[in-house]
């Protein structure tokens, strides 16, 4: 029976021009997507290789150059002597801090075009280093990617809806259920197979045709990745058809159906979300930046005003690098400190930024349940690697490296300073104090992993659940006898 | 005389409101195998409740109905798979061709039959051979009916239920409908067709029962069509009953 | 006749029951819109002037210094709003509002609040702009899909046109009615355009004006194109599917799939690369070589062999001459850059054609200026202004520090020299010349969907007649 009814359903459905239409927007939106998202993660790989490949060349360049420089007679300044330590220090150090995208990025661009995913290292304040950003075109920003994510969000749930507004309704409005009961059609059956087939015709092209371009394109995307995509697109189409059931179940006209459906995809899509960011933005502002410059320039300028306090509080903080040296307070030392002691007073208000995007994570966990699209919408962005956890792991792991090279050069400076390496040499301005460039520390990429599928993605197959349990009881309704009003 | 094995269509002091409306009131009704029944009745009647009752869609408030002796209220699929029904407007897939309704519709019903078998049902209602494979939003009411007709004789339901078959057929298409009606009585099939057509119902129907505000008012054996003007009993039925 | 078929058109979407839902719905969306906006826009102002008031006291106040000293100590400036990015934030959030100006470099402006954002805040919030280009058309759209195609299935719309009713005062009253219906909606928006026009400091009537006649078109178009659907398809369900199809492609697919083209056919450079290049086509040995003919030049201008013997301090000389070296490559590299940005965005006002709500998008937010196009205006005010900062700096120093006998430090009469950075945003009239594409367009489709009326009240007098 159940073939019977699909393959009807379908010969039904491939003589009307909407379903052409409908599977070859699925198809088209779902390879442009991919190569909108693909191109996206492609330019950041090269962004971060031609980094690397900077940062290697930098490292040979200095090898090869260096009897050069030891025989150099004339003179250096040290801001331009890649081999001293204060010049790589403060201005010629090319060591970055990348993020490369996974395997899963082109599935959602996520925040991956707004955050920082690469950082040139120098030793200034962290403050100044976290604030760099790629520039991208912030109209692009504001409209947001054309990923698969967002097709997958804002497109396949209007393409099921397109397809599953008038299931079971128009044979109910036009009398063929009437007589399909008649004949003994379990009305259940009908309404499943009809969902199933055109919930079908959208998912199974696009979920081919965006699987294979993502493991035809890179060799790192497996097949697990490809099952879990997978599932998270499965669930969410699901839930859309099994809601599209839950509403024609109630027997409304074909027409009332298609709006009602459409309030619920703007609700859930569109409104929600909006409502709730809003609402988040109120409940957890975020601190004003402009403060934050204020204080930013506020500590600067008390740090520097007190430079030679700074300093003695910087050998009081350090007393291994203290040493029985006279004058140990040459500029980049001094430099050194201010940083150090920038960066610890407005380590608060950098922790009050971090605390309320917490917070407001905390909360958009919370809320994200009251929308499908929300929540698959997170699964999505986390599952690529373009979310905010990848991306807290990688400014954590920066910070780290921020500090390594910081307490590499500040133990260098301090013990070349006191060798005297600083003080001018005949025929010099200083001697060499950095000859091989592989001692500074190098980034350690620690942050890898594709998160698995939230839990929270349950909550779907729940709603799922509930939905068809409903659904099922009205339509079993639809066929019985009534007491009040006829169904069909 | 009948026994009761004859009567498929067995109406028993059927009684229905809808809140403060009676649209049943004690209608007792049978029809008998090959036998026509005209359901006569002005809007309101209690025409299309009655049939809602013997389709298993409404409950009866009282009484009770049976089609070939099973109660839709306690076995609604068997009662159901006696029945056939073809309501006014005769509802097809209109992309699928008149074939593949039939056979999708048959289908439904369990029936296994070859295509071969199904295109000769076609030709049994006269649909032209040209139409089997055209869809059937093309087709007019009256090929539409006749599709319908295919579907309840390829089901071989012992009951018929007919809503307003001929309403908006032309003279033509309404007698060749009238042909098949007939047909199928012959075949033993009880119809029951609820009509405002009253000449075909003089024509083609072995008995009449006429309907007004919920109360069988008149009921003509076929002996009694014969003699009488429907028409003129019809509308003395209807104007005598005190309007509300 | 006209008016009482508006009179009864405008009962009956009342009393269907769902305009008014949906009106209040919009409402209420738009309120909170409208107050958590006049809310941030509120202490925004009042943090941005404070903060730039202790800028300015940190300047003034820094100290006796080297005048270089103070180049690198720099200032930061703050882009002021108009009051009219209340309703339209467009771009603020994602292009920053801070910007350090500083010797040596011309710097992207700082911390796009983007940033500090997390990802859901990528579905966007709810601004005023966003519920008047979006959630209204699709208002517009359930409320008046019916009618037309409603009436045409229940029989009415015959019964009338035979009863001797004028096809085209029909038209006009169902569309004056849902326009009505939308303007409610407006009211509010309209209450506080003037209200900002009134109130507001730096409130430019002229935008305002055109703010609410933009909206005004936007809308009327919407209303002119839902009712001449329904005129023209047969039922009620076909109208509404095509309208949504019509309004998911106008204000979701085509903005985001023209802006991703228009990235891809004018690429900008990463970053990365673009810092590279500034780095590396700054510092060249063109450049020491230019510095070095400078200095010669300079010495046998003064017919001195040395630039000891020079009437003036020679390193302030050469640091203007290395400032205006960097500008030109500065010039260039952003100019270049800002070439390929305004080509994207042209690109994308040009899509306008097939978009009314980017039309509207593009207006409004160039009426806000809270778009890019303001925003480079900004940032090029204050690159002017850094560079006469740089160039008074330096000269102070060509012109004093060999006055001086040991290290030269200028003082607070140096830096009050240096007037306080003040941007006044331009006015409309000024800027109107960017936006011409998107305002032809929007015009255009305030009339193509006058013809699409006149052309299903044409197929419906046919319908008619037959």
């Amino acid at each position: 029976m159940n073939r019977l009814i699909i393959t009807t359903e379908l010969k039904n459905l491939w003589r009307e021009k909407l379903t052409v239409a409908v599977l070859s927007i699925t198809l088209i939106f779902a390879a442009l997507s991919f190569y909108n998202g693909y191109q996206f993660s492609q330019a950041q790989h090269a962004v971060i290789d031609i980094a690397q490949q900077e940062q290697l060349s930098a490292i040979e360049t200095a090898q090869n150059s260096l009897t050069q420089r030891l025989s150099e007679q004339g003179s250096i300044k040290w801001w331009e002597d890649i081999y001293d330590l204060r010049g790589q220090a403060f201005y010629l150090m090319v060591n970055y801090a990348t993020k490369p995208p996974l395997a899963t990025a082109p599935i959602a661009v996520g925040q991956a075009d707004v955050f920082p995913y690469y950082f040139r290292m120098l030793i200034s304040e962290k403050q100044n280093v976290v604030q760099q950003y790629d520039y991208v075109n912030p109209l692009q920003l504001l409209l947001g990617q054309f990923d698969l994510a967002f097709v997958v969000i804002y497109i396949l749930p209007l393409l099921i809806i397109g397809l599953s507004y008038n299931a079971l309704t128009q044979e109910q409005q036009t009398g063929q259920l009437r007589i399909l009961l008649l004949q003994g059609i379990n009305p259940q059956h009908l309404l499943k197979n009809q969902l199933l087939v055109r919930l079908s015709l959208v998912l199974v092209p696009f979920l081919l045709c965006s699987n294979s371009l993502l493991l035809l394109s890179n060799k790192d995307f497996t097949i697990q990745n490809s099952l879990i995509f997978s599932l998270i697109v499965s669930l969410y189409c699901l839930f859309w058809s099994y809601l599209a059931g839950f509403i024609v179940s109630k027997g409304k006209s074909t027409a009332t159906n298609a709006a009602i459906l459409v309030a619920c995809w703007l609700a859930f899509v569109i409104i929600i979300p909006a409502t709730l960011n809003t609402l988040n933005g109120a409940a957890n502002p975020t601190p004003s930046r402009i403060h934050y410059v204020d204080s930013l320039r506020e500590q600067a300028d008390s740090a520097k005003k007190a430079s030679e306090k700074t300093l003695a509080k910087f050998f009081q903080d350090h007393p291994e690098l203290a040493s029985t040296n006279d004058n140990p307070s040459d500029y980049a030392t001094k430099k050194i400190a201010t940083i150090i002691a920038i960066e610890q007073a407005m380590h608060a208000f950098d922790q009050a930024f971090l605390q309320i995007q917490d917070q407001q994570s905390q909360y958009a966990q919370a809320f994200k349940l009251l929308s499908p699209a929300t929540l698959v919408y997170s699964a999505l962005v986390d599952f690529s690697g373009n979310g905010l956890t990848r991306q807290q792991d990688f400014m954590q792991a920066v910070a780290q490296h921020h500090q390594a090279l910081q307490q590499f050069y500040k133990t260098q400076i301090v013990a070349a300073s006191q060798r005297g390496d600083f003080t001018p040499c005949r025929g010099c301005n200083a001697r060499p104090t950095l000859k091989d460039l592989t001692v500074i520390p190098q980034f350690k990429n620690t942050v890898n992993d594709t998160s698995p599928p939230p839990w929270s993605l349950i909550l779907l197959v729940l709603a799922i659940f509930a939905l068809s349990l409903k659904t099922n009881q009205r339509v079993i309704q639809i066929g019985s006898a009534q007491s009040q009003e006829v169904r069909v | 005389m009948t026994t009761n094995q004859d009567v498929i269509i067995e109406i028993n002091q059927l009684s229905k409101h809808f809140g403060d409306y009676q649209a049943l009131n004690d209608v007792n009704l049978t029809v008998k195998q090959g036998e026509v029944l005209a359901l006569l009745g002005p809007n309101g009647a209690g025409k299309t409740t009655t049939i809602n009752c013997l389709l298993g869609f409404l409950k009866p408030d009282n009484g009770q109905v049976r089609i070939a002796g099973v109660n839709p209220q306690q076995n609604v699929v068997n009662a159901r798979k006696n029945l056939a029904y073809i309501p006014e407007q005769v509802a097809l897939y209109p992309r699928l061709s008149g074939l593949e309704n039939l056979v999708y519709f048959s289908k439904v019903a369990k029936v296994e039959k070859s295509e071969q078998e199904f295109k000769a049902l076609l030709e049994q209602v006269a649909l032209p051979a040209h139409a089997f494979n055209k869809p059937v939003n093309s087709y007019s009411k009256g090929m539409r009916q006749k599709v319908g007709i295919a579907i309840a004789i390829a089901k071989q339901a012992k009951a018929l239920i007919l809503d307003e078959p001929t309403s908006g057929l032309d003279p033509s298409a309404s007698y060749e409908f009238s042909q098949l009606i007939q047909q199928l009585a012959k075949q033993g099939v009880a119809i029951l067709m609820a009509t405002h057509d009253l000449f075909r119902a003089q024509e083609d129907a072995h008995s009449v029962a006429i309907l007004n505000q919920g109360r069988l008012v008149d009921y003509l054996n076929f002996e009694q069509i014969q003699t009488v003007q429907l028409e003129s009993v019809y509308l003395k039925h209807i104007k005598a009953e005190p309007s509300c | 006749m006209l008016m009482i078929t508006m009179k009864k058109e405008w009962l009956d979407s009342w009393r269907q029951g769902h305009a008014l839902w949906i009106s209040l719905i919009a409402l209420m969306l738009l309120l909170i819109a409208c107050v958590t906006s006049w809310q941030s826009f509120q202490v925004q102002s009042a943090t941005k002037s404070a903060v730039a008031q202790s800028e300015r006291d940190r300047w003034l106040e820094q100290g006796e210094k080297g005048p270089h000293s103070a180049a690198h100590y720099g200032v930061y400036v703050l882009k002021p709003e108009l009051p009219l990015a209340m309703v339209d934030p467009g771009l603020r959030d994602f292009q920053g509002n801070v910007l350090r100006l500083e010797a040596h470099k011309r710097n992207d402006t700082l911390f796009r609040p983007i940033q500090d954002t997390i990802p859901m805040q990528r579905f966007g919030s709810l601004s005023p702009s966003f519920v008047l280009q979006i959630l209204l058309p699709l208002l517009i759209i359930l409320v008046g899909y019916p009618a037309f195609s409603g009436e045409r299935e229940q029989g009415t719309l015959k019964q009338l046109l035979a009863s001797g009713c004028s096809s085209i005062h029909l038209f006009i009253a169902k569309s004056a009615a849902l326009f009505s219906v939308a303007a409610i909606v407006l009211i509010p928006l309209f209450a506080f355009l003037l209200y900002s026009s009134i109130s507001e400091q730096h409130a430019q009537v002229l935008r305002s004006a055109l703010y609410a006649l933009s909206y005004l078109v936007y809308l009327s178009t919407w209303c002119v194109m839902v009712v001449a659907i329904s005129c023209w398809l047969s039922t009620a369900r076909r109208t509404l599917i095509v309208l949504l199809a019509l309004w998911a492609i106008s204000c979701l697919l085509i903005p985001k799939i023209a802006m991703t083209h228009a990235s891809n056919q004018y690429p900008i450079e990463s970053g990365q690369a673009f810092q590279s290049k500034l780095e590396s086509e700054v510092y060249t040995p063109e450049r020491q070589q230019a510095i070095a003919q400078f200095k010669q030049e300079t010495l046998t201008t003064y017919g001195v062999s040395s630039t000891d013997d020079l009437p003036f301090d020679w390193s302030g000389a050469q640091l203007q001459f290395g400032e205006q070296y960097s500008d030109k490559v500065f010039d260039r590299l952003f100019g270049a850059r800002s070439e390929q940005l305004n080509a994207q965005f042209q690109y994308y006002q040009s899509t306008a054609l097939l978009s009314p709500f980017i039309a509207i998008q593009t207006i409004s937010m160039g009426l806000a200026g809270s778009d890019h196009t303001h925003h480079h205006n900004f940032e090029v005010a204050a690159e002017k202004y850094r560079r006469v900062m740089q160039q008074t700096l330096n000269f102070n120093q060509r012109d004093h520090a060999h006055k001086a006998t040991s290290h030269y430090v200028a003082d607070k009469q140096l830096w009050q020299a240096i007037p306080e950075f003040v941007y006044q945003p331009p006015s409309f009239s000024l800027m109107s010349g960017h936006y011409l594409v998107a305002l032809c367009a929007l015009i255009g489709w305030l009339l193509f969907s006058g013809i699409l009326g006149s052309y299903s009240l044409y197929l419906l007098r046919k319908e008619v007649q037959r």
